[in-house]
């Protein structure tokens, strides 16, 4: 992990660290209010958070419509301002788990494609490999950044 | 790549914090550095060399003793 010499000594961080520090709480707020949101339609609908959350079953139309403008338009105006205030070091970390995530991807969807079209495994599910490129991808970047 | 940036830096007394400050980049970027784990871009190089007054090649050692007249 990353040592500090100097631990004694108050952390300071630099304006340019408070404001990316603070990009990334604000994507992490619009992630919590995407899943809060489809969570709580969940449970009004059948009394389990996870029903919306975790199948494809079909969404009111209004909430479909503002998930998604949150998520398509949230997400790259929180990537413009990470890629602004990230450092060197810190964007070639997401260049890592960018490239590993994109591999779980480009390998694991025709691989399961083409097993489900031979009967050996189920339909290809979007939402469990965008799970595991997700995953992957932030393991990567962890690593890369901190280990 | 091996380099002296911690020497430099505890010379100085300054923490991985002050020295990220002065080149604008993280704790986190200054500490991969100095442990060899990530090599800076040229012009970070160049910013961390001015800062120390000192040659790039006075800091960092790419280990590299050959070279086209021996």
């Amino acid at each position: 992990m990353v040592e500090d010499d100097a631990p004694r000594r108050a952390p300071k961080m630099s304006p340019r660290e408070r404001k990316y520090w603070g990009t990334l709480a604000a994507c992490a707020v619009l992630g919590g209010i995407i899943g809060f949101a489809m969570a709580f339609t969940g449970m009004l609908d059948s009394k389990d958070p996870t029903a919306m959350l975790y199948s494809n079953a079909a969404l009111p139309r209004n909430l479909a419509l503002v998930i998604a403008a949150l998520w398509g338009l949230g997400l790259p105006i929180g990537c413009l301002f990470y890629h602004h205030y990230a450092d060197e070091q810190d964007q070639h970390a997401y260049l890592w788990a960018c490239t590993m995530g994109w591999y779980i991807f480009v390998v694991l969807t025709p691989t399961w494609w083409l097993l489900g079209r031979g009967g050996l495994t189920p339909p290809v599910d979007i939402g469990v490999i965008f799970l595991v490129s997700m995953v992957v991808n932030a393991l990567v970047w962890l690593w890369k950044r901190y280990v | 790549m091996k380099n002296r940036l911690k020497v430099l830096r505890a010379e100085r007394d300054w923490s991985q914090a002050d020295l990220a400050d002065r080149l604008d980049v993280s704790r986190q970027a200054v500490n991969a550095i100095e442990t060899g784990k990530y090599d800076p871009s040229l012009p970070l190089v160049f910013r961390i060399a001015r800062l120390f007054d000192m040659r790039i090649e006075d800091i960092f050692d790419d280990q590299f003793s050959g070279g086209p007249h021996g």
